[in-house]
């Protein structure tokens, strides 16, 4: 353990602990923004202005005091959530960002999504809860209530139709389930819809495919069972499966390594018709096709990063580019038990700095301008997609300094990435016991006992 | 410690009784006291458990022979195959047997479901009075789950003809029901005489919640009815309190219960109803049917 000093310069070398909480990307819906977290920090970027902004924040009981792992943009982008493990629930004004809400829940934050008419905010915890705040900023506290809730497992992912109908949740014990999004949240959300459930394995990530405005939207679901799925949540019915392991390029990948990889990440362009899928140890993205007409998703292409660096997490922008974003960082627990507001002043400082310091690679994918070729139109939809070179990114270098840090290594951000994903797959595997493991364990019951007397 | 010391002469006992009923002996019940278990069962846990993915994948064959019997030959009729068969069909690779079920209509569903069934008294109860219903215990406690099926069993050699209906499965029925059973399958269910998990920290692994009831009123069919019934007074109240409180279920009228012939057996078949009668305790119970949501 090597305590960080106050002194960002003299921080050397990425820390990494057993806890790493991945860094998330998301996009802001109209474009003006971009926002990393890693830790307990928001890194984000105006594009309009091609500045980085700085976050202002002086709300009770604080700035975020341990990693962040869930944040949103609301639909028209006004508004902005992130949580974490800190059970700290944080509303963000973009125009100015600065926080203008901050509530403490009881458990570790997994997910956020807002209601569709933007007067909600929903969290989902690590118990199985999902949690709803009025985003409309008032005197006085706001507690948060509780929606509807998976026995005991931890929700993964938490979204809301577009057309604002139900509320998807997905969790560790396979499922996924659709909620009636309710006419009064206050009196929580009674009515579940449809299960839809066919994963064999815990259930990282949802998110929606087709057109939104034909009304008419599909969910697509990642797992640790290494497949990709699409479903018809308003039945429950299964369409496809995608299995991410049949990818030739993953095949060939590293062929000691048996174990699956779980799908990691899903952001679906914004016409509805191209998933990007991240894929444990994999150092790069996979890009499905999903269509409309056949219900079906097929391989599209598949992309690699010039380094060895598996993105954490990815998000589709309004002009169809898809940004990627590798990073972690130590999640440092300050436990249940009592703190002293000095311990608490002090771990919030150390996280934010461990924050700043932590490092993050960023890189960007779009859609191959190759109309100079017009034999190649036809298969433009089909394979259009190319890595841009990190100096044509834009935002040039301003960009990359505000969200990667200022030692962007990517060795080092290999390192956490890694680490980052092992802990994700730690928490969410069940454990497995063999049958004599099993036996084992019952030995000392009184009616064991007495079996082995009588053999 | 007392079962430690006269063990040995339980043992003697029990594979006396083996014996007996390996021999085809019509007596051959199995006995309780060979099947002793803990009283509880961390219903938390959350270690790899074997469920099925969804509904369609159960192999509810294996549960009812008897009401499966005649598959094979309806199928050959050449009904189209539905959905479901298909999935049945994928699922069983590895199985010798292909089932594939005829239209729809005619497969028979799980329709009651004693959640927590213990030694299953009630099933055996339930089954005379249901012929042509099929009702599954779900009980948690392996050993408790073992004895249940063996009774069963026994019951079916005994009584030819009879007790088909019925089966138990060893399963978490807070995590596992939506494998098992479609939104709106169940007519009845049954919670009686539940772990109280007087604890306040303990109150989550209690069977009756808010969020549980939401998956209850999922796998209800409307108009469905649940029974709940407890000699503990508080959680007599809370079991009412969370029913009251949720949008889907409205209690039964007394007029109703008078007439509804399950209500008599909720003290009488169990097991634990015997306990509490047998020591003329008091009994909470709160009966409510699966209504549908308000438009």
């Amino acid at each position: 353990m090597e305590p960080a000093t106050e002194d960002d310069g003299g921080f050397m070398g990425v820390h990494v602990g057993e806890n790493m909480a991945p860094a998330l990307v998301s996009v802001h819906p109209k474009g003006a923004h971009i926002v990393v977290s890693i830790g307990a920090g928001l890194r984000i970027f105006d594009f309009l202005k091609n500045t980085p902004v700085a976050v202002e924040d002086n709300t009770t009981p604080g700035k975020h005091g341990e990693a962040i792992r869930a944040v949103a943009f609301n639909e028209e982008g006004t508004l902005f959530a992130s949580a974490g493990d800190d059970k700290l629930v944080k509303l963000w004004i973009t125009e100015t960002w600065s926080c203008v809400k901050t509530t403490r829940l009881p458990k570790k934050v997994t997910s956020v999504a807002f209601s569709k008419d933007s007067k909600w905010v929903l969290f989902a915890d690590k118990f199985g809860a999902v949690h709803c705040l009025p985003t409309e900023v008032k005197d006085g506290k706001d507690e948060p209530f509780q929606l509807l809730a998976h026995c005991c497992s931890i929700i993964t992912d938490l979204e809301v139709t577009s057309d604002g109908k139900y509320i998807v949740t997905s969790d560790r014990d396979f499922k996924i389930r659709v909620s009636v999004f309710p006419r009064d949240p206050l009196k929580g959300a009674p009515e579940i819809w449809k299960y839809c459930l066919g994963h064999s394995s815990f259930v990282t990530c949802t998110a929606f495919v087709g057109k939104r405005s034909s009304g008419q939207q599909f969910l697509v679901s990642g797992s640790g069972d290494s497949t990709v799925r699409l479903w018809d949540y308003y039945n429950g019915k299964m369409l496809d499966v995608f299995y991410t392991g049949e990818v030739e390029e993953l095949r060939n990948g590293k062929v000691e390594d048996d174990s699956s990889r779980a799908v990691s990440g899903l952001s679906v362009s914004p016409d509805g018709s191209v998933v990007a899928v991240l894929i444990e140890r994999f150092s790069g993205v996979l890009l499905l096709h999903y269509d409309d007409a056949t219900k079906k998703l097929t391989h599209l292409e598949s992309i690699f990063l010039s380094e060895q660096v598996s993105p954490t997490s990815l998000a589709f922008d309004v002009d169809s580019r898809l940004w990627l974003v590798a990073g972690a960082a130590e999640s440092i627990e300050l436990g249940d038990q009592l703190v002293t507001p000095e311990d608490a002043a002090a771990a919030e400082a150390r996280a934010q700095m461990v924050a700043r310091t932590a490092v993050a690679h960023v890189r960007l994918i779009r859609k191959h301008t190759s109309d100079l070729g017009g034999e190649d139109n036809a298969r433009e939809t089909l394979a259009a997609y190319k890595l841009c070179e990190e100096d044509s990114m834009p935002g040039g270098e301003s960009l990359r300094l505000a969200l990667q840090g200022s030692r962007a290594d990517a060795g080092e951000v290999a390192v956490a990435a890694e680490a980052a994903e092992q802990a994700m797959r730690k928490l969410m595997s069940k454990r497995q016991y063999t049958i004599e493991q099993r036996e084992n364990r019952k030995r000392f019951r009184n009616d064991k006992k007495l079996e082995n007397k009588e053999g | 410690m007392a079962d430690c010391e006269d063990g040995g002469f339980k043992g003697k006992r029990r594979s006396e009784q083996q014996t007996l009923a390996q021999g085809g002996n019509q007596k051959g019940l199995p006995r309780k006291r060979f099947y002793r278990a803990r009283a509880h069962s961390n219903p938390l846990s959350d270690s790899y458990f074997p469920v099925p993915n969804n509904p369609s994948d159960c192999d509810w064959k294996e549960h009812f022979p008897a009401f499966f019997k005649d598959n094979a030959s309806e199928v050959e009729s050449g009904k189209p195959a539905n959905d479901e068969a298909k999935s049945e069909v994928r699922s069983s690779e590895s199985g010798a047997v292909v089932p594939s079920f005829p239209a729809e209509k005619s497969v028979p569903k799980v329709r009651f479901a004693d959640i927590g069934c213990g030694f299953g008294g009630l099933l055996v109860k339930l089954s005379v009075l249901y012929p042509d219903k099929l009702m599954v215990g779900m009980e948690l406690r392996d050993k408790v789950s073992e004895y249940v099926k063996e009774r069963i069993l026994a019951l079916r050699l005994k009584y030819s003809g009879q007790y088909e209906n019925i089966s138990c499965l060893r399963t978490n029925a807070m995590k596992y029901l939506p494998n098992y059973f479609e939104k709106g399958q169940l007519e009845k269910m049954f919670f009686l005489f539940p772990d109280p998990h007087f604890k306040e920290k303990n109150h989550r692994r209690r069977i009756i919640s808010q969020a549980l009831l939401a998956e209850y009123a999922y796998i209800m069919a409307i108009g469905g009815i649940i029974y709940t019934i407890t000699d503990v007074e508080e959680l007599g109240e809370w079991m009412k309190s969370n029913l009251d409180a949720h949008p889907l279920f409205e209690p039964l009228s007394e007029a109703e219960l008078a007439k509804d012939p399950v209500v008599d057996l909720l003290t009488s078949a169990t097991e634990e109803g015997q306990k509490v009668a047998r020591n003329s305790g008091e009994t909470y119970r709160a009966i409510y049917r699966r209504i549908a949501s308000a438009v």
